[in-house]
Formats: structure tokens, sequence, C-alpha cells
């Protein structure tokens, strides 16, 4: 057993009556400064451990510190601003990853499009077969029917000739708003097929 | 009475004959113990185990229960160490801790065994290791004996005061109590002390 370190009570300061100060420096009352002084050096003796003892309480605990770190630079901390930095840098990443795997899986990438919610809207026509015997035949007749009967022609006689299939086809032109003059040959063409 | 003590003590009070180290040193010796520097941990412990140790065996008077319990101290600051961030306040820590472990231990046994009163006083009287140099055996007796008349809450702030070497401001955060009602805890226990002893016909202002 070792000699142990009590508080020092020998400073004047302890034995200076009222108000005088305690072992830790602190103000004590003048009627238990005395018996605070008398208690200091009693119960000093009680602070010791044996050899024994201490041996058994550091090697039962010294199991419990934290593992020591081999090299002092291991224990790497960033910085605020790189921590910033790379986790921005995961965020953009995953972002990236994200758009190049939804690409991958859409079935059109024709035109450069990302992205399609739904179809554009498409005009359903009526299904035609225009191999259908006398199809064509058909669809004059529907025009001619269709025709206002007191519309005034435009049709040169002079130029057409006044042929049937000429004022057949006045109609079609005037509703598709092409001029007679630029498309003068090709319906003379269409035009000497028909009479022949 | 100002409750801010104006003198600290630049060095806690040594345990185990080993140098009395301050505050700065205390917070360096803990910072490389957290790193798992164990003659850092040691240093720490010979300095603080003694206290520990010798208030733990005056509450329950056994000295294998109260190296049991100083080591379970221990090791629990070690384990908590990594965690820990030194303020100043590494003995209320360190007490706080000691003294619960305390308090469950005797809960655990007063479950298990039937109460022996008058037992601290003997207890204590015979692990006691005796008085220190100079003082007179008589009323380090008598003295002993009126410790272990107080009740349990009155012996706590003795001892922790005398024993531990805590001063009021450790001792009101250790107990987790206001300043004002530690300081009145102890005048009230030292004035039931200077009662027993002017009983018995010692003047404890002329001893002390």
């Amino acid at each position: 057993m070792r000699d142990r370190t009590p508080r020092d009570t020998t400073d004047p300061r302890l034995r200076s009556g009222a108000d005088a100060l305690g072992p830790a420096g602190e103000p004590m009352p003048a009627d238990i400064a005395g018996l605070d002084r008398l208690l200091a050096r009693t119960l000093a003796g009680e602070r010791s451990i044996d050899d024994a003892r201490l041996a058994r309480i550091v090697a039962a605990s010294v199991e419990a510190l934290p593992a020591p770190d081999a090299m002092p630079i291991r224990r790497w901390q960033p910085l605020r601003r790189a921590r910033v930095a790379i986790a921005a840098a995961a965020v953009i990443a995953l972002a990236a990853g994200s758009v190049v795997t939804l690409r991958q899986s859409l079935p059109d990438r024709a035109g450069g499009t990302a992205i399609v919610l739904e179809p554009e809207p498409v005009q359903q026509s009526a299904p035609a077969d225009p191999t259908r015997p006398g199809a064509a035949e058909a669809t004059l007749i529907a025009l001619l029917t269709d025709a206002d009967a007191g519309q005034s022609s435009w049709i040169d006689d002079r130029a057409f000739g006044g042929t049937a299939a000429a004022r057949a086809v006045a109609p079609v032109l005037q509703t598709r708003g092409a001029g007679i003059d630029d498309l003068f040959a090709e319906l003379g063409s269409v035009f000497g097929a028909l009479d022949s | 009475m100002d409750p801010a003590p104006p003198h600290q003590p630049q060095s806690a009070p040594a345990s185990h004959g080993a140098a009395p180290i301050d505050r700065v040193e205390t917070a360096e010796l803990l910072a490389r113990a957290a790193r798992g520097d164990e003659r850092s941990w040691r240093r720490l412990v010979e300095q603080y185990s003694g206290r520990v140790y010798g208030l733990i065996r005056s509450h329950c008077g056994d000295g294998d229960l109260a190296e049991e319990i100083t080591q379970s101290t221990f090791c629990t600051v070690a384990a908590k160490l990594g965690e820990y961030e030194e303020t100043g306040r590494f003995e209320s820590w360190l007490f706080r801790i000691a003294m619960n472990r305390l308090r469950d231990e005797m809960r655990r046994r007063r479950r298990h065994a039937a109460p022996m009163e008058g037992e601290p006083l003997a207890s204590l009287a015979a692990a006691s290791a005796g008085p220190a140099r100079g003082a007179d055996p008589r009323a380090s007796q008598l003295l002993i004996e009126a410790i272990a008349s107080l009740s349990e809450a009155d012996r706590e702030v003795i001892n922790l005061r005398h024993i531990g070497g805590l001063s009021f401001r450790q001792l009101a955060e250790t107990l987790d109590e206001p300043l004002g009602t530690l300081l009145a805890r102890h005048h009230r226990a030292l004035r039931k002390l200077r009662e027993y002893l002017e009983g018995r016909g010692l003047d404890a202002d002329e001893l002390g």
C-alpha cells in the first residue's frame, strides 16, 4: 500500500476562521470549517488501493478501450466542402444513371426522343381497299354526286373541249384549290386517255 | 455563500501515489486513451482508481465488492471513451458512473438478502486504512463512527467530497442536484457530525 496524496490542509487560508476556504478552495462557513478540515485529514487515508487490485482493474478495463489506430492518417475525416461535393457528385451520377437506364428500356429510340408518354393521335380513315374492282369509279361517282349543281363551272370549254370528263373532275380540282394552269399538262394526258 | 469557487485546485488529488495531473494533462490522456493508447489509460486508472475504490468501499464496506464495482466503472468509462468529449467534467462523469454502479449493486443485494442494519458502521471502521499521519486516533475513530451514524444521503455527500475529492460544483454535477441544495446538504451533514462529536466531548474546531 502506497502513501496517498492528501489535500494540502496546511494552507493558511484554511485556518483563517470565518468564511475560510475549503479544501478545493471553496468558501466554507466558519461553523463547519474546522470539522471540514478534520474530515479531509481523516478520510484522506481512504483514498487508497493496493497494487494487486489496481493491476486487475487496469487489465480488465484496458480490454474495453477503443481499438488503437495503426496509423494516425487512417482516420480520414473529409472537410465539410469535400463531403458536400461528394454528395453532389453522387446525386448527379444517380440521375445520369437513371436517364441512361430509362433510354435503354424504351422500345423506340428514333428521333432522339427520350420520353414518349403517349402516341400522337392519328386520324382514323375508313378502311379502303384499292384492289377492289371498280374502286376508282365509285370514288369519282361519289365526288360527282356531292358536287353543287348550282355552282357555276370554271372549266373553259375551249381549252378542254367541253368534254364530259373535264366537267366531272372540275369540282375536285376546285375543292383542292389547284390552279388549272398548274395541272394543264397532266389533265390533258388524263383526259386524252379517258377520251380514247 | 458564493457557490462559485474562487480558487479551483490546479490538479486533482492523486490516488495511487502517482503525481497529480492537471486538467490539461487529463484531457490529453483521455484523448490518447480514446484512440486506444494503453499507457495513457493506465495513467488515468492509477490517478483515479484509489478515489473510486475508497469511495465505494466506504459505502459497501467490502473490499472485494468495491474492487468489482470499481472495475465495472472503469470498464464502462473505457468503453464509452470514444464518445466522450472532455469539457472539464471527467471526474463528475466518472463518479456518477461509480455511484450508479454502487446503487445498482446495493439494490440487487437488498433484493436477494435481508438488510443488515449497522453494517456500514462496522465495515467502514474495519475497512478503514487508518487515520492519516498526525491525526488523533481517538478523534479519527469517533469521526468514523459519526459518519456511519449519518443517513445514507448525508454520508454520500461527505464521502464524495472527502474520499472522492470532488469540489462542490463537481458534487452537484455528480449527484445531479442544484449547487445550493448540495451546499445545504453538506452543511447539514457537518452540523450533525459536530453535534455527535461534541456529545462525546470532542471539539472539532480545535482538532481541525
